[in-house]
């Protein structure tokens, strides 16, 4: 019984040997795949460069003396570089900053949020102390808040103060109303 | 705004709140260099600004004549001709040129002429005001 052995037949030994078209498809397929890889990276990297780059929106621009902010909402104009793609251009914006009830300066974008025009603090005789659009007739609270027309408040420019001056960074929605 | 900007499914909802034309005339002949062209295209942007960056919400920017070929007189009854059809769609037609042998002709058609003239203070807030005062007669 011992002596009694199964012996597994024995495995042929298989070679798998790479044939001559296909050592020359893996070789040539491998270069030219590397050659077109190489330079197609850059240049997708290139292509899309700036939307690698830090977003500047955000930053702050120096607008305005503290000492010039009234509680009386005023224009101040400032210039932004505004980046859109590879192209960028200095644009100027404007701002109407005023003083609340507790002196905190803040600050309004003067664009309509009816169709886009520009309004202006009593901009009408008939409504005294209220931002008005000469288009259609939208009024504004000093806080930015719609009183007629539009269907939001004016937005807000975030404010920040430092050695004395008002930063202004890029429009978000109002925050006060 | 600029008539590009208009989506075709949003035209007739703006629409009255759109009654303003602007018509740009742009004065070239064919004769300036290119330089004289961006310059004069520039000086034209300058002007349109002037009434399409405030009342951006009420005006709609046409595409602009940029060519005089005509005697003048012959351009001032084309341009005329032009406003008389704008005026099928707008109540009100302000023609703007930095050319400033067009900033003296005459266009019965036309509501208003705004002109280089009118860049800088007072007369760029003047003419804002009479902008205004336009359409106070709607």
């Amino acid at each position: 019984m011992s002596g009694e052995h199964n012996e597994q037949p024995k495995k042929s030994v298989f070679r798998k040997e790479m044939s001559r078209r296909q050592f020359l498809s893996y070789t040539l397929g491998g270069s030219g795949a590397f050659m077109v890889g190489v330079p197609l990276l850059y240049n997708v990297r290139f292509a899309v460069d700036p939307l690698l780059k830090p977003d500047a929106d955000g930053e702050y621009v120096k607008v305005v003396e503290v000492s010039e902010v009234t509680q009386e909402p005023q224009s101040f104009q400032f210039e932004r570089l505004i980046v859109d793609g590879w192209y960028k251009n200095d644009t100027t914006f404007e701002a109407w900053i005023s003083k609340d009830e507790s002196g905190n300066i803040f600050a309004l974008s003067p664009v309509c949020k009816h169709l886009g025009c520009t309004v202006k603090w009593n901009g009408s005789q008939d409504f005294s102390d209220e931002y008005f659009c000469p288009c259609h007739a939208a009024r504004y609270t000093k806080d930015g808040k719609n009183l007629t027309v539009a269907p939001a408040p004016l937005d807000e420019y975030p404010v920040k103060i430092e050695d004395g001056w008002v930063y202004l960074s890029t429009t978000k929605p109002n925050s006060r109303v | 705004m600029k008539f590009s900007e208009i989506e075709s499914e949003q035209w007739e909802s703006l629409k009255p709140y759109l009654d303003t034309c602007l018509l740009p005339l742009g004065g070239l002949h064919g004769s300036e260099s290119p330089i004289e062209v961006i310059t004069a295209l520039e000086k034209l942007r300058d002007v349109l600004d002037i009434v399409e960056v405030p009342y951006k919400g009420r005006v709609v920017t046409y595409p602009a004549i940029q060519y005089q070929w005509h005697e003048e007189v012959t351009f001032v009854q084309m341009v005329d001709q032009i406003c008389h059809q704008l005026k099928q769609q707008f109540t009100f037609v302000i023609v703007v040129t930095a050319d400033e042998k067009i900033e003296n002709m005459q266009f019965a058609h036309a509501d208003m002429l705004v002109s280089s003239k009118h860049l800088d203070n007072p007369m760029k807030e003047e003419i804002l005001q009479s902008v205004q005062q336009l359409w106070t007669k709607v």
